[in-house]
């Protein structure tokens, strides 16, 4: 099964074809041009650069967040409209549980992005070395001290309660360019760095087609992004002196 | 040909399907969700809820359209869409599913102008308007009088300095405790008052300018309201309808003047009504009375015309695409966009 994989959870958005031999293609988005202006031309390069037209998606995945508002808006209506449209099947695909799944396997992976305001949109996974990401810590939205406690806390009780260190719990994501210092901290010696790196439409993809070949489906018409907050005045919000996000 | 129309430009979610013939058509569907409700208790429009919402409705829109009109999303020729002005976060929405659309099903796609889209929901339904013609497009976002000397050319002639008109109505509707949205409530209020028992000044009469500027109207119900409370007085219904109706009257007067004198200046031989302020009972009546003194018509279109709908949008966009115009798959999302400007990403010379 050819999969599009699409996610624009983060600044750095990206879309991505696979199948049962792996990434066909993946294209990132560069610079500074916007998701929307962005998302439908490389898909349609992509598939051009492959040979391939628009019927020769057979499924699709997008990253349902959480992540930027308008961002996961754009994704969420181009492949549910692009399902509807060539009646594919769709799924949606964690955002963080992409982001882990992207580290390799491994016990405990702490995926971790920028939600600004002081907050990270954060969750804890187990990566298995086959097969779907076991979620630990549901994705959460708040404050770096608050995730890594409720950390801390699971992982005490599923090492019972041995002592803190080892650096068993991988972080990852662009919440460490901000908060390094602050999550490891938390972490009370349980925690090591991994790469400052956002969730990438080919792990997206991937996860979305075992999903798919498994049989499940989302409704277009009812796959609505997982905000983690409500729509208080925040950063990441449009208010009409402030029109648009990133 | 078919053209899918999709506006998801402020507070209302919209899809419609327009048979293009000729120079002309017709609708064959236009479905409108509005998001009144939502964004009642909060006296406006919250943009970030109002994409939420966007989202929420446009599949199930869109397939209520398709339904309406009889047809399967693959029978449809073409994609309109609303790229501004208006909430970027809420256009957005609407032009991401219409080029997805587009793309997947290898259609042109055409980005539209949503102003544009007001001037032809007048046009929907009297196609053969004399030209020039005035139109005055009065809603919560938009306060604008349009010379339109052609189809597709514009002249800009006159816009709001501060409120759109349909906000001071909302603004004026909250201070007399009257509720939202606030046109259709003054409206009703006024109908039990006496315009002229509240002392109100006409707002912005300057003779040599074309604009508009309804704040000062919006403090002055403010300022009415405190000096009858300071006088021992109540808001009780009976002053709320007198000052409702003194606010209308002082409102709708600036806007029929100014109308009339652009109208007797430029020559037009017809005025279009639109927006979801042309559904003021006041407004059509005075801007009758006075079109008629004139010797010319007034056209106002049908109450769902007058609010945002897609079927505005599709008609619009069926008439640019018959001229060849057509938009890139970069199109994107504009808040602000004048009538005049070229829509960008869009022309006869764009490659999809
Ligand atoms: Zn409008």
């Amino acid at each position: 099964m050819r999969v599009l994989g699409v996610e624009t959870a983060t600044p750095l958005a990206s879309c991505a074809l696979v199948d049962g031999s792996g990434v066909l293609a993946e294209t990132v988005l560069r610079g500074t041009m916007r998701h929307l202006e962005w998302l439908a031309p490389a898909v349609d390069e992509m598939l051009r650069g492959l040979g391939l037209g628009p019927g020769d998606v057979e499924g699709i995945a997008v990253s349902v967040g959480p992540g930027g508002f308008t961002g996961l808006r754009i994704g969420i209506a181009t492949a549910a409209a692009w399902a509807r449209a060539r009646r594919a099947p769709l799924v949606g695909v964690g955002t963080l549980e992409a982001l882990a799944l992207g580290a390799g396997p491994h016990d405990a992976v702490l995926a971790a992005l920028d939600a600004h305001r002081g907050e990270v949109a954060a969750g804890l996974y187990r990566i298995p070395g086959t097969g779907e990401p076991e979620p630990l810590v549901p994705p959460t939205v708040a404050p770096p001290a608050v995730v890594t406690a409720e950390v801390v806390a699971v992982v005490r009780r599923l090492t019972r309660g041995t002592e803190p260190g080892g650096g068993r719990v991988l972080v990852v994501g662009d919440a460490l360019s901000r908060y390094e210092q602050v999550l490891l901290g938390g972490l009370q010696g349980w925690g090591t760095a991994g790469p400052h790196v956002h969730p990438r439409a080919t792990v997206v993809a991937s996860l979305g087609r075992l999903r798919l070949i498994g049989g499940a489906r989302d409704d277009p018409a009812v796959l609505l992004p997982i905000y983690g907050r409500r729509p208080a005045l925040r950063e990441w919000q449009e208010t009409p002196a402030e029109p648009g996000n990133g | 040909m078919n053209v899918l129309g999709i506006e998801t430009s402020c507070d209302e979610t919209s899809a419609a399907v327009f048979a293009a013939a000729g120079g002309s058509g017709r609708l064959l569907s236009n479905v409108v969700a509005s998001q009144v409700d939502l964004h009642a208790r909060y006296g406006g429009v919250v943009p970030e809820l109002a994409s939420r919402r966007h989202l929420e409705r446009l599949g199930p829109v869109v397939d209520e359209a398709l339904e309406g009109a009889q047809l399967a999303l693959d029978a449809i020729d073409a994609i309109a869409v609303t790229c501004g002005p208006g909430l970027v976060g809420a256009l957005a929405v609407g032009v991401a599913a219409a080029k997805a659309t587009a793309l997947a099903l290898g259609r042109p796609l055409i980005g539209v102008n949503h102003l544009e889209g007001h001037v032809y929901a007048s046009l929907l339904e009297h196609p053969d308007v004399p030209l020039p013609a005035l139109v005055l497009l009065v809603s919560g976002s938009h306060t604008d009088l349009i010379l339109m000397t052609e189809r597709g050319r514009y002249e800009v002639l006159g816009a709001t300095r501060d409120d759109a008109a349909g906000e001071a109505f909302d603004k004026a509707a909250r201070a007399l405790g009257l509720g939202y949205p606030g046109g259709p409530a003054i409206d009703r209020a006024a109908a039990r008052g006496q315009a002229g028992a509240v002392r109100l000044p006409r707002p912005f009469p300057d003779e040599r300018s074309l604009d508009f500027s309804f704040s000062g109207l919006k403090t002055a119900v403010l300022r009415a309201l405190a000096k009858h409370e300071r006088e021992g007085g109540t808001p009780d219904p009976a002053w709320v309808a007198d000052a409702a109706a003194s606010f209308q009257e002082a409102l709708v007067g600036v806007l029929v003047d100014k109308t009339v004198r652009a109208a007797h200046v430029r020559r037009v031989r017809a005025v279009l009504l639109g927006g979801g302020v042309a559904a003021n009972s006041r407004l059509r009546r005075r801007m009758g009375e006075a079109a008629q003194a004139l010797g010319i018509p007034v056209y106002v279109p049908s109450p769902i015309l007058c609010t945002d709908n897609a079927g505005m949008i599709a008609a619009a966009g069926a008439h640019r695409l018959a001229r060849h115009e057509r938009s890139s798959l970069r199109l994107g999302a504009y808040a602000e966009l004048d009538l005049t400007d070229r829509v960008p990403e869009t022309g006869v010379d764009v490659e999809p």
